[in-house]
């Protein structure tokens, strides 16, 4: 096994430097002038050429990649163009509150989807399971967008009973449901078709033959086995959801890296667009190590070598 | 379990309901807010507080607070008019030296004494190489490049020799006097020194933290002081405990929350949990109004500032003076007001209405269709042509404003082609580049100084950098040249060179004028005083040092 993760680990890290570079390719390769831009509309052309060679503009891309890579080695990320301040430094400040809402919006999706779809696979076929199928589809296509706004509207506003915007621990109740509400819907149909094909195996049969209640039959017997496609993809969800919510991080003002991405990414802030999707990527990477790792915990047939 | 099933459905249904149920509640004080503290919302953080940094106009609110500068603006009466804050002054006949005699007992909020050698360091810090530590040179470093000593020390951008340790032409005889050498004469120059990126900051403070860390500890002379700056969260500011000046602090509290998109703001407006919003956008305005409590705090003041679109003049059709006249008489300028919600006055010039030198007189051009064919049809153009017009929808009003054109321009036979180029920073350069792909472009310009200069040779001569289009004219550079470099004794006579420069300007049509912005914002009735002057100063914006908040 731990042979296995620290291969896996290498080729992680392979990966994340494969990624560094198509994403400096793309967010330093467009077409603009970040020094006309730092140096402001008002700048004289002596400024805005000053502002060009000491960020080394006139070097190719591939050159300033190798610039880029030496100080990351060393721990310097950059600048952002627009706050001035170390990429590093906004990024570790972004992240522990998008790590936050991500713990929140996982919580509220498993806490809707998974009983979701336990009731909707052991009701299968009566007027429940229906209801319940044609709940969750509006959950998946109700934009997050709307659903955040009316929360806000709803609960925030005219009741209330959270506060409007801000990184508070009620602050974190509403962009959690707003993702909760829509991504539920995921856990709940993976969950209802899986468990519908493990119910149908011999050892459940067993397990009621024995006598065992039908909630002990389902939560013990049934629900771990399906598990599994649920853990993929709680991990693949987790990941990208670590890398920021933008939506749901705008609506709230809720100050993580989807709302640092947002910005950086209007503004062409390139610096922190890179430094914003290097973390993310690297999240992923991790995360899903992990579940590769939990996997192993789950299904004892599971080995590594 | 069993009410967990339809729970997602359930809770956004009910908040659904919930917000088609009525008008949202009356503008009634929460009570969550004492008086004495003000409230202020914005949808992004600021970018920082840093005079040698600084180029926006958010940054400029809190600065206001915590920094000053030698001189500053009235606030009543003549608006352009300078006057003494850190220091009164004495300028030479010939308008070469200026001699700053600060005021006595000054200290910045940490309780360090204000010294003439902090104004010859925050000023040598902002035209250095390497004012910003990390991008290069300040943005507004070099206007002021007629200061003696400042090519040997800014040293086109590199590191000078060790030999050169700050403007030359800066000197301080002692401790309370500050003397100035120009090497030519700059009627502005006290513009300049108005500045924000002039304020006075606190050498052991910047030495302290370096460049990019200074700004989270900004430390000024002003009526406030930072008592932090939670990045990306909130920055509140306080009374600075070693002020003594006129403009005490009269506030507890100055609070700005940040990334509260411009909804939420508006909803925190209604239930009075935010003071003011600076600058709503369309469908803050558009809600404001029809709420009959919230319409009554909006506010506006002049400000000096064009929107306009440039004509590239290095192709056709543009190059024909009488191509550029005709499409300037195709435009209802009354239609576009009405799409930017009547926020603006319609653009007769190049100055805007509270520049000095700006002639009442010149009444642009009226709306004339009819006109325009004909004079296409002389210039040769009788069935019309297609163009490309340029702009960036990442600034409010643009793109609508630019699809009305295009359809105006239509009845007038031309064929208008646009192309959006949403981020800025690919934006700007494009449109100095006379050789892309684009006729007529989009651009706007906000006033650095309330002196005619500052439009004149800025977006006018052909010696500018920030003249977009290249249009030149010899006798106009001429003109505006010489105006530029009388002293400031002789502004009268600067005002009529800059208007017989306007008359040849107008007459060559180098834009499509459109309209001039104007500051606004909704203020709650118990912020005070109910000055615009105050509120919304045409050239300071908020001036929150002198607010104060009446219990509500």
């Amino acid at each position: 096994m731990l042979q296995y993760i620290v291969r896996r680990l290498l080729w992680a890290l392979l990966a994340v430097l494969g990624i560094s570079a198509i994403t400096y390719v793309i967010a330093f390769g467009i077409p603009s002038n970040p020094a006309k831009m730092i140096a402001g509309q008002h700048a004289t052309a002596a400024t805005v050429h000053a502002v060009y060679m000491q960020l080394h503009l006139y070097l190719p891309l591939w050159e300033r990649y190798i610039l880029f890579l030496w100080g990351m080695l060393h721990g310097n990320f950059g600048y952002s163009y627009v706050y001035h301040r170390p990429v590093l430094d906004m990024v570790a400040a972004a992240a522990p509150a998008t790590l936050v809402l991500a713990l929140a919006a996982i919580t509220a999706e498993l806490l809707i989807g998974i009983p979701v779809g336990i009731v909707s696979a052991s009701r299968k076929g009566h007027l429940v399971d229906s209801i319940l199928t044609i709940l969750t589809l509006v959950g998946i296509s109700m934009p997050t967008y709307w659903v955040g706004m009316m929360l806000l509207l709803g609960f925030s506003f005219k009741l209330g009973w959270f506060p409007m915007n801000g990184y508070s621990a009620l602050g974190v109740v509403l962009p959690a449901l707003s993702v909760g509400i829509t991504g539920s819907a995921y856990y709940a149909r993976i969950l209802r078709s899986t468990m519908l094909e493990v119910m149908h195996n011999d050892y459940v049969r067993t397990a009621r033959a024995k006598g065992l209640g039908e909630w002990r039959v389902l939560l013990h017997h049934t629900v771990r086995n399906a598990l599994i496609p649920v853990v993929t993809m709680l991990g693949l969800d987790f990941s990208s959801l670590l890398g920021g919510l933008i939506v749901s991080e705008v609506i709230f003002g809720w100050p993580g890296l989807g709302l640092l991405a947002n910005q950086a990414i209007g503004s062409l802030d390139e610096a922190v667009i890179e430094g914003v999707t290097l973390y993310a990527a690297i999240a992923v990477v991790i995360v899903n190590l992990a579940v590769d790792v939990v996997y192993a915990f789950l299904d004892p047939r599971i080995t590594y070598s | 379990m069993r009410s967990m099933r339809s729970l997602g459905g359930i809770v956004a249904a009910a908040s659904v309901l919930l917000a088609l149920a009525g008008s949202p509640t009356p503008a009634s004080a929460s009570g969550s807010h004492s008086s004495g503290v003000f409230t202020m919302d914005f949808a992004s953080d600021f970018p920082t507080l840093d005079p040698a940094v600084v180029q926006d106009v958010q940054s400029n609110i809190p600065m206001d607070g915590i920094y000053d500068g030698l001189v500053t603006y009235a606030t009543n009466g003549n608006t352009a008019k300078i006057i003494p804050d850190l220091a009164t002054w004495t300028a030479s006949t010939d308008g070469l030296t200026y001699t700053f005699h600060l005021k006595h007992g000054v200290r910045f909020s940490n309780g360090d004494p204000l010294t003439a050698q902090d104004v010859k360091y925050s000023i040598d810090r902002l035209t250095s190489w390497d004012a910003t530590g990390t991008n290069g040179p300040s943005p507004f470093g070099s206007d002021f490049s007629d200061i003696v000593g400042y090519n040997q020390w800014f040293n086109n951008g590199k590191q000078p020799p060790a030999s050169v340790t700050g403007l030359s032409g800066i000197t301080t005889p002692d401790s309370y006097t500050v003397v100035i050498k120009l090497s030519a004469p700059q009627a502005y120059f006290l513009n300049e020194m108005a500045l924000p990126s002039a304020y006075i900051v606190d050498p052991k403070v910047t030495a302290k933290y370096g460049p990019s860390l200074y700004a989270q500890h900004a430390v000024g002379t002003g009526p406030y002081e930072l008592l932090y700056w939670h990045q990306n969260k909130q920055m509140v500011l306080v009374p600075n405990p070693y002020y003594q000046g006129s403009q005490k602090a009269q506030l507890k509290k100055i609070v700005f929350n940040v990334n509260v998109q411009e909804a939420t703001q508006f909803l925190l407006f209604e239930k009075g949990q935010v003071d003011m919003i600076f600058q709503p956008d369309s469908s803050t305005y558009l809600a404001a109004l029809q709420n009959p409590t919230v319409a009554k705090t909006y506010i506006k003041n002049k400000t000096n500032a064009v929107w306009y679109l440039a004509y590239n003049v290095t192709k056709a059709p543009f190059n024909n003076v009488k191509v550029r006249q005709a499409i300037n008489l195709a435009i209802d300028r009354q239609q576009i007001l009405k799409l930017v919600n009547g926020r603006g006055i319609v653009e007769t010039q190049l100055l805007s209405p509270a520049m000095p030198a700006y002639e009442p007189s010149m009444k642009g051009y009226a709306y004339n269709p009819a006109e325009a064919k004909k004079l296409l049809a002389q210039a040769g153009y009788p069935k019309g042509f297609t163009i490309t017009l340029a702009y960036t929808s990442a600034r409010p009003f643009v793109e609508t404003v630019m699809q009305n054109i295009q359809s105006q321009l239509a009845k007038v036979g031309v064929t208008v082609n646009l192309h959006d180029i949403p981020e800025t920073g690919t934006y700007w350069p494009y449109t100095m580049d006379t050789t892309q792909n684009w006729n007529l472009c989009w651009t706007d310009w906000w006033q650095d100084y309330p002196d005619p200069q500052d439009f004149m040779f800025n977006l006018g001569s052909g010696l500018s950098s920030n003249e977009t289009g290249g249009w030149k004219n010899t006798q106009f550079d001429n003109l505006v040249t010489e105006a530029d470099n009388l002293p400031a004794s002789q502004d009268q006579k600067r005002w009529q060179l800059y208007d017989q420069a306007q008359q040849i300007w107008f007459q060559q049509a180098p834009w499509v004028t459109l309209y001039y912005p104007v500051w606004d914002a909704l203020v709650q009735p118990w912020v005070e005083p109910h000055n615009a002057n105050v509120l919304l100063h045409p050239v300071i914006g908020p001036q929150i040092r002198l607010f104060s908040v009446k219990s509500h």
